[in-house]
């Protein structure tokens, strides 16, 4: 339970970071996240996920505007990738800083004895 | 400990590695990290279409409170208390819909486009500096009155883009700024006058000179002047002649003479500036540029009340070289058209008395001067009457993206314009565009105008482009002038000719009076018309206009039109507008038929098969048409294979004189220009160069279109319109779009399909004024606005829309409603 309740913060929160102050976001709630994760909610794996669903919820967000099939007509065009490659190096990215901000915020948290 | 360490090191590699990754630039992408940001990067862009039903803006540059209705076309309708507060609200709408095109079209006329784009603009920006746009808003406004209205509008509507640059999220900065990692620049009114300047330069470039001497030096001056007259061979003028009919009028052309060596100097050095110009301006090369107008009084319309149409042929782009809008101010303006974003007034439009409309008149604007200078590379003075000059000189610098120098040059001027070189050549450039009053104040005076003789008093002073305006009120009257500034040259009056630059007797001694303007009021026939005609027939108004005019293709079609109908609708109107029909087939079908010519029993059987395909067409280039796609490669044969001995290497400005001159000389069968050079035992005839178009002219057609009986041939297929996005992108174009339209039908289409109608209006005034009209795109440069391009698909049929302009804004039509701001003081 611990889990899904983690990531979903991280989500709303790198979903609101991002709206915010744009994707420089993702890495700073992302390593805010790990720091401060709650035991056994695993940030690890929280984290990454959380900062992926934050920014799938904004892409669902736009792909439900009137004019988001012609962006992806317009981004098949426009870039040498297609726009599901777009849509998944997106999220990639997310999922890259994400994991990034979890490796560095576990690492920085201090030591938890197994008793407390 | 380790575990620890390792974990961190990932973690650091991992996170930074994404931060470099997302914030560099990969090949040609922008980086990628802003660039797919779910919130702020293209992902957002439909979010940032999306209007609000609606908003409230507070502003500390409004003085009253504004509604501004946006309607269902996205079309803003500002009712404003105060008229400067109308134009902040236009100004802060336009930047909304179309920030980067306001800021690209002003960088391309100040010569700074490599500021924005980089080293790759550096040739266009040269070649606006040199022009010497920069110098010409300096001058400007270094004279004008800061308290007259017009400049006091412009600065408003320049309030309103700031307001909007400052507002505006990252979401709604504009797609192409993303692309090209750049940030929009603050407005300045400069910026209106560039693009004033710009449009100015687009229009009033006309030089009739440079073709004429350069086809002196190639067959001699006798066989030039006929090939690039003065006086048009066909006359059709907006100034109805006595006649009313078309008068030809064509001359016996001398056969090519001899090359006149003495010119050819000055030739190229004129050409290469000509070139030059050509490239900064974007000329199609094609007729495509132009523009139709007409008005019926009500005599002639079934209604009785006078019509007007209206359809100005410019470059096509998305988003479109207009935005439209509706203003309203009580007892001040209730003005509806179209503006050029960038500037706050309705430019062609109508009102609650009347509507207007404009082409292009089209006359000789620019008169290019030899000059001799004190150093033959990089010159100070020049000579004038025995006497040596300082040149005025400029240090230009182009700076990039980041600020870097990318170049410097010295940019020249005399007395006269500006001087290039080419060769060992120095040519000078007069131009009516320097100098000119182009504050605009008549562009807010015709929006106020209360009748047409209203109208005409203001205009009176507007001066550059040249335009044949048309206007017709309610009360019945109609009228049309060429109205602008047109130089009195010395001596025999033209400007068609190289000038001497070291004689000031050669310099233009004032502008035409506007007494002389062509012009006509109420005429008896109940109607008046322009397409870029020479305007008035000579033998009524002997002046000077210009020379090597449009042929009169759509102004005899409109005629016979109009001619033809004696209870003209809008309905008529509108469909006159796309009307596939052509005067220009008209007159030379015949003689590619051989009816008006030899038709030999021996010729070869790709004559006869053409001339049945041909004979099979009905002269109409309309979707399904075959016979147009034949026509076209026919007339491009003909024109190659007469025009032979004027052939030069740079074939988009290639010597071409008009079709109503090919027509005159088809007129005359043995003619010397018939005769091919390239056969020397051999002197072809006119039937002989017909045959070997006809038969050429259906190989090409085969080779490129496949059998004539196959989908390629159709005329949807064969030829297309071509809507560039600003930035030339594919992926934010309308390409390959089938109109019924071809070269010199009422909307016309040819060579790319780039250029075409860019706005079609019609207005009927009755006692109420209404009003259809549509452009070829959409009022958004969102791509992914719903209005990007929802004019398109109804401008390609020849459907208007029915304009909705109520007096206040509680009087809207709810269904026609898409949002609603209201604009008021505030922080």
């Amino acid at each position: 339970m611990v889990l899904v309740y983690w990531m979903l913060v991280v989500a709303n929160g790198v979903a609101f970071g991002t709206l915010a102050a744009g994707w420089y976001a993702v890495p700073v709630v992302g390593l805010v996240g790990a720091l401060f994760a709650p035991r056994r909610s695993r940030p690890l794996l929280t984290v990454p996920a959380g900062c992926l669903l934050g920014w799938a919820g904004l892409l669902l967000r736009s792909a439900r505007a009137d004019g988001f099939p012609a962006l992806v007509a317009m981004l098949g065009k426009l870039f040498p990738i297609s726009p599901p490659v777009l849509a998944g190096a997106t999220l990639g990215l997310a999922l890259l800083l994400g994991l990034g901000a979890a490796c560095l915020g576990v690492a920085l948290r201090r030591p938890v004895s197994r008793d407390s | 400990m380790i575990k620890r360490i390792i974990l961190g090191g990932v973690g650091l590699v991992l996170g930074l590695g994404g931060l470099v990754f997302g914030s560099r630039p990969l090949g040609t992408l922008p980086p990628l990290g802003p660039l797919l940001d779910p919130g702020h990067g293209v992902w957002a862009l439909p979010l940032a279409a999306r209007p609000k039903a609606s908003e409230a803006i507070r502003l500390p540059i409004f003085e009253g409170a504004v509604t501004a209705i946006v309607d269902t076309r996205g079309v803003p309708h500002i009712y404003a208390d105060q008229e400067l507060d109308a134009y902040r609200a236009l100004g802060y709408l336009v930047a909304r819909d179309r920030l980067f095109q306001l800021e690209i079209q002003t960088r391309a006329a100040a010569g700074t486009l490599t500021e924005l784009v980089g080293a790759r603009a550096l040739g266009v920006d040269r070649e606006a500096r040199r022009l010497g746009f920069g110098r010409m808003v300096e001058r400007g406004l270094a004279a004008v009155d800061t308290t007259s209205d017009a400049y006091r509008s412009i600065q408003a509507y320049g309030e309103g883009v700031n307001a909007w640059i400052s507002a505006m999220s990252d979401r709604e900065v504009p797609l192409e700024y993303r692309l090209l990692g750049a940030r929009p620049a603050p407005w300045s009114v400069a910026n209106t006058y560039l693009l004033l300047g710009r449009m100015a330069l687009t229009l009033a470039y006309n030089d009739a000179s440079i073709q004429k001497a350069a086809a002196a030096a190639k067959v001699g001056w006798p066989a030039a002047e006929a090939l690039f007259p003065v006086d048009a061979p066909i006359q059709e003028p907006i100034q109805p002649n006595p006649v009313d009919s078309t008068r030809f009028a064509f001359v016996p052309i001398p056969p090519p003479g001899a090359p006149d060596s003495s010119s050819r100097q000055a030739v190229q050095a004129a050409t290469t500036a000509h070139l030059a110009l050509g490239r900064f301006l974007r000329w199609s090369g094609d007729e495509a540029l132009g523009s139709n107008n007409w008005v019926v009084g009500p005599a002639r319309s079934a209604t009785g009340h006078a019509l007007l149409a209206g359809d100005p042929h410019l470059e096509l782009t998305l988003p479109s070289i207009w935005y439209q809008a509706h203003l309203v101010v009580p007892d001040r303006l209730d003005v509806a058209g179209v503006t050029l974003p960038g500037a706050p007034w309705v430019v062609i439009g109508f009102n609650r008395s009347l509507a207007w409309s404009f082409t292009n008149t089209g006359s000789d604007a620019n008169d290019f001067y030899r000059e001799s200078v004190d150093d033959s590379v990089a010159p100070t003075r020049y000579r004038l009457d025995g006497a040596w000059r300082d040149l005025e000189l400029r240090v230009e610098t182009f700076r990039s993206e980041t600020g870097a120098v990318l170049a410097v040059d010295t940019v020249r001027f005399t007395h006269r314009g500006p001087i290039w070189k080419a060769d060992s050549v120095w040519m000078s450039m007069a131009w009516t565009a320097y100098g000119a009053g182009n504050g605009g104040s008549e562009f807010l005076a015709m929006g106020r105008a209360g009748s047409t003789g209203e109208f005409l008093e203001k205009s009176r002073t507007y001066e550059v482009p040249a335009q044949n305006m048309v206007v017709a009120d309610r009360r019945g009257t109609i009228a049309i002038r060429s109205t602008g500034r047109f130089p009195v040259r010395p001596g025999a009056g033209r400007g068609d000719l190289i000038q001497d630059g070291t004689l000031s007797a050669n310099d233009w001694t004032g502008d035409l009076p506007s007494e002389f303007y062509p012009f006509s009021l109420n005429p008896a026939r109940g109607f008046l018309s322009s397409a870029n005609q020479q305007p008035v027939d000579p033998s009524q108004n002997p002046r000077y206009f210009g020379a090597n005019w449009y042929s009169p293709w759509r102004a005899m079609r409109i005629n016979t039109l109009l001619r033809a109908d004696s209870q003209v609708t809008t309905e008529d109107m509108r469909r006159f507008q796309t009307d596939p029909g052509s005067a220009r087939v008209e007159r030379f079908l015949p003689f590619l038929l051989g009816r008006d010519s030899l038709q030999r029993v021996r010729a070869p059987a790709k004559v006869f098969r053409a001339r049945a395909l041909l004979g099979a067409w009905n002269g109409r280039y309309e979707l399904d048409s075959r016979g147009a796609v034949l026509f076209e490669s026919v007339m491009r044969e003909l024109t190659r294979r007469t025009w032979d001995e004027l052939a030069l290497p740079e074939p988009r400005q290639g010597l071409r004189p008009a079709e109503s001159v090919l027509l005159g000389l088809l007129g005359d069968s043995t003619n010397g220009w018939w005769d091919d050079r390239a056969t020397t035992s051999v002197v072809e005839r006119r039937d002989d160069i017909l045959e070997a178009s006809l038969a050429a002219g259906l190989d090409s057609a085969l080779a490129r279109h496949g059998p004539a009986d196959s989908a390629g041939w159709l005329w949807r297929n064969a030829h297309h319109a071509n809507i560039y996005h600003l930035l030339k992108l594919p992926a934010l174009s309308a390409l390959e779009l089938s109109v019924p339209s071809g070269p010199s039908t009422l909307s016309p289409s040819s060579g790319a399909g780039t250029s075409g109608a860019s706005w079609r209006m019609v207005v009927e005034l009755g006692p109420d004024v209404t009003a259809w009209a549509t452009y070829p795109g959409g009022q958004s440069g969102n791509p992914t606005s719903r209005h990007y391009r929802d004019f398109l698909d109804g401008w390609l049929t020849g459907a208007l829309d029915s304009l909705v302009v109520p007096a206040r804004p509680e009087a809207f039509p709810a269904d026609r409603i898409e949002s609603r701001l209201t604009f008021g003081k505030g922080r």
